[in-house]
């Protein structure tokens, strides 16, 4: 499977990539799975959430997809009268934020590695832990920082 | 020469029909999400490898992509008509999801259950019901309790066929001894010290 692009976070002051899927579990619990269309093989989930966590909690912020009958999908479409924001309460589970510069990459799913790795425990949608992790260092100057994915296809839409 | 135009030309209103049946409509001009990840890729490239890409590879690849269609064509229409008539059958030996009676941790009546999982959020994330999000789940799920069930929580451990084994928290509604429904609150990866 093609590397995947992360869910976005909004964490300590700036954007970063997170390989996690909290809005996948809540699929999974509450037994919805909406018809996304296939956007690219970089994101066969479908969609592209943002995250926020505010005052340690996590919230969901936005969400760019579409539904296979073309209609676009919003935080109102998956969560009714919730345009805003949308607390995870279901999720629990380690949200990986991949830091530095690459050490390896491998073209499957989250599975390349770089030099840090941040860990947020999340608890009920509470985060409950932080933890760092080094993997190694990219002596490599030049290189930039931050997660990346390689070469991918995407699934445009047309117009009519 | 005849056969070779007409293999070609057939090839052609086949790829040109399949397109068109399984193309996305586009619903206004707002920015798609495989827009975002070109623009995203697009930015991760330099200006000289966005001109190469632009010029060289996108062209390249679509005109691959179109010899390759048009050489094979019929090895597409026999995929796409054999999954038609004859669609795969799953046949996995891998154990389906269950829960036992040594996963059963304690009994509870609906209104405590209701008590206990009252979510709320300062900044009126979630509603204020039992399971927040999840309460149409929850609400499908005690619909199918009659009154001679009991509730019980449970925890379990559980593998998918392709993953490594979770945690699994919930609900479960039970009868003289018998398991009946599950409502699912909570996965978590099993980290090996807690396991």
């Amino acid at each position: 499977m093609t590397a995947q692009v992360g869910e976005r976070l909004f964490y300590d002051g700036k954007w970063c990539s997170m390989c996690a899927t909290p809005l996948g579990m809540y699929f999974s619990l509450s037994n919805t799975y909406p018809d996304f269309a296939d956007a690219s093989t970089a994101c066969w989930r479908g969609y592209l959430g943002s995250w926020e966590l505010i005052d340690n909690r996590l919230y969901l912020t936005g969400i760019k997809a579409q539904l296979i009958d073309g209609t676009s999908v919003s935080l109102e479409t998956l969560f009714p009268g919730y345009p805003e924001r949308v607390f995870a309460h279901w999720y629990s589970g380690e949200i990986r934020i991949p830091q530095g510069k690459l050490l390896e990459y491998v073209h499957a799913g989250y599975a390349s590695r770089y030099e840090k790795d941040l860990f947020l425990t999340i608890t009920k949608g509470e985060l409950t832990g932080t933890y760092l992790k080094f993997n190694g260092e990219n002596e490599h100057q030049m290189d930039s920082e931050g997660y990346q994915v390689g070469g991918y296809l995407t699934f445009g839409k047309r117009d009519n | 020469m005849i056969f070779i135009a007409f293999y070609l030309s057939t090839g052609i209103i086949f790829i040109v029909l399949n397109y068109f049946l399984t193309k996305v409509p586009q619903e206004g001009k707002q920015e798609s999400l495989s827009d975002i990840l070109k623009r995203h890729a697009r930015a991760a490239r330099t200006p000289m490898q966005n001109r190469l890409h632009d010029l060289i590879l996108t062209p390249l690849t679509f005109a691959l992509g179109i010899a390759i269609a048009l050489s094979i064509w019929p090895l597409f229409l026999y995929w796409i008509i054999k999954d038609k008539l004859f669609p795969p059958i799953e046949t996995s030996e891998h154990t389906p999801f269950a829960i036992s009676k040594n996963d059963l941790i304690n009994q509870y009546t609906v209104e405590q259950i209701e008590s206990h999982e009252l979510v709320s959020d300062p900044l009126g994330g979630v509603p204020n019901l039992p399971f927040g999000h999840l309460n149409k789940a929850w609400t499908d799920f005690i619909s199918e309790k009659s009154n001679d069930d009991s509730i019980w929580s449970f925890t379990t451990i559980w593998s998918s066929e392709f993953g490594l084994p979770d945690k699994y928290e919930g609900y479960v509604i039970t009868n003289e001894g018998r398991i009946g429904k599950h409502f699912i609150t909570g996965r978590q990866k099993i980290k090996k010290d807690t396991k």
